[in-house]
């Protein structure tokens, strides 16, 4: 890291914390929305939230792991402070990452590298926020017209929400899978064990009629493809 | 229990969808949109007083060109990708997902994997209590694991072992698959793959034809076509 990197850095933490903080909040708010809405109407009962709670968890431990070494890279380049507000807040490491490079790139510069100053790498933060800022706008104008339409649709005897919801997320997973798989054969191994390591978790449920089982699915999945993937990227060097 | 036993009485199916459609709902637009202000506040605000209180400056056309770079590199993705999410997320989760960062390799999954649990309808009262719920819970966990990598992981990755390090980059390929399945599980292999036609073929030129506008926003660009396509069958099977 160096001396400008680690300057900002010690600027950057405090505000840091308080954006971070600010994410928690807006959780809370629509968790504590959803629960007096469940506790009037009694839609899932105490232990129903508990398992909820514990099968979100499990199932978001996996995932996290995905960022893990793009962002010690990251930490590398632009210091904790920056990786831990950007990450933690709309962005993805990796496109954090590449916004910071679009700008730095732009000055002349390199992330980390000589020419990247304080001023510079102020810049490269503006580059970073600028980046999510325009979603957050186009969620503030559109979502709620959106969410209007779509429930007025969905009180019609045959909606088309069903059918919007099935159609939006096979023309996002299709295409994913597709640029993911491209990425060479240890990735195409990593999707289709991922896919017959959940399959044999419900198979496993169906047969042994332990519910509970079904919190692990995405765990077991992640472990299944990543374990096969690994050992064919190292059978393939 | 009684308590229990007379709520379940007192409540019909149209009264919980009545409340939802009415204050549930109207108070999620608020909080959604009020937080939304708020964060876009507080993200530009470092930005603002390293640069008018500590003097961290480059010239004011520097920050127009970065914008100008940006905005061209990313319009497709800002109009298009939040909308692509809110089918499957619905409203509040999508508020959380867009705040929170990591839409489709953590709100989705989690809000999938429930909602499949469950058997719930995403766009129902119910499958909306569930999703939310459940994106907020990995919310808390996400940092809490975010904030352990960031603090330690500088010193504990360099340990692990390279097939561990290996492992990792492989996440997003499991993820994909268990995906495939909750969505093979609701609508059966059939519908699933008729349906994946869509984006395999949007893909297959988008590559092909090497379009280079339309490679950053392929993805989008297939969800949309997808939808449409979803659309056109559903008006003419019920005009059959």
């Amino acid at each position: 890291m160096t001396q400008a990197v680690k300057n900002v850095t010690a600027v950057v933490w405090p505000f840091a914390i308080i954006l971070l903080g600010f994410v928690i909040v807006q959780s809370v708010l629509f968790m504590t929305n959803a629960l007096k809405f469940n506790k009037k109407y009694n839609l899932y009962s105490k232990d129903d939230l508990k398992s909820i709670a514990k099968s979100s968890a499990v199932s978001s431990i996996g995932p996290s792991f995905s960022v893990v070494v793009v962002v010690i890279a990251m930490i590398s380049l632009v210091g904790p402070a920056v990786t831990f507000m950007r990450t933690g807040v709309i962005g993805a490491a990796d496109y954090e990452l590449w916004l910071a490079d679009v700008v730095a790139t732009t000055m002349g510069a390199t992330i980390g590298g000589e020419r990247f100053t304080e001023a510079v790498f102020t810049c490269a933060i503006f580059g970073m926020v600028l980046g999510s800022a325009p979603y957050m706008i186009n969620l503030l104008i559109t979502l709620k017209p959106l969410d209007t339409l779509a429930r007025k649709e969905s009180k019609k005897k045959r909606s088309f929400i069903p059918v919007l919801g099935m159609t939006a997320e096979l023309g996002f997973l299709g295409y994913w899978a597709l640029s993911t798989a491209s990425g060479g054969i240890p990735k195409t191994v990593g999707i289709i064990f991922g896919l017959l390591s959940s399959m044999g978790v419900t198979a496993a449920v169906r047969k042994s009629g332990n519910e509970k089982l079904n919190d692990w699915i995405l765990g077991i999945a992640l472990i299944g493809g990543m374990v096969a993937a690994a050992a064919a990227d190292t059978l393939l060097g | 229990m009684a308590n229990e036993e007379k709520t379940k009485v007192e409540f019909t199916e149209e009264d919980i969808q009545e409340e939802y459609n009415t204050t549930y709902i109207k108070k999620v637009h608020r909080i959604g949109r009020v937080t939304l202000v708020i964060a876009l506040f507080l993200s530009f605000l470092p930005v603002a007083f390293m640069y008018f209180v500590l003097g961290y400056r480059v010239p004011v056309s520097v920050y127009l060109n970065v914008t100008f770079a940006l905005t061209a590199l990313c319009v497709g993705m800002w109009i298009t990708e939040p909308m692509t999410w809110y089918p499957i997320l619905g409203a509040a989760p999508t508020y959380i997902a867009y705040l929170a960062g990591n839409v489709k390799n953590i709100r989705v999954p989690v809000a999938r994997s429930v909602i499949k649990k469950y058997g719930e309808n995403p766009s129902s009262p119910r499958g909306q209590v569930l999703s939310t719920f459940s994106v907020a819970i990995s919310v808390f966990v996400n940092m809490f694991i975010l904030a352990v990598i960031v603090f330690t992981g500088s010193y504990f990755v360099p340990l692990l072992p390279d097939i561990v390090l290996t492992a990792f980059s492989y996440v997003i390929p499991s993820l994909i698959g268990a995906l495939i399945w909750f969505r093979v599980e609701e609508s059966g292999w059939k519908k699933t793959l008729t349906w994946s036609i869509p984006p395999v073929c949007i893909y297959i030129l988008v590559h092909t034809l090497n379009i280079e506008a339309l490679s950053d926003i392929g993805e989008a660009v297939s969800i949309a076509i997808t939808i449409l396509i979803g659309y056109i069958t559903f008006k003419r099977k019920k005009e059959a």
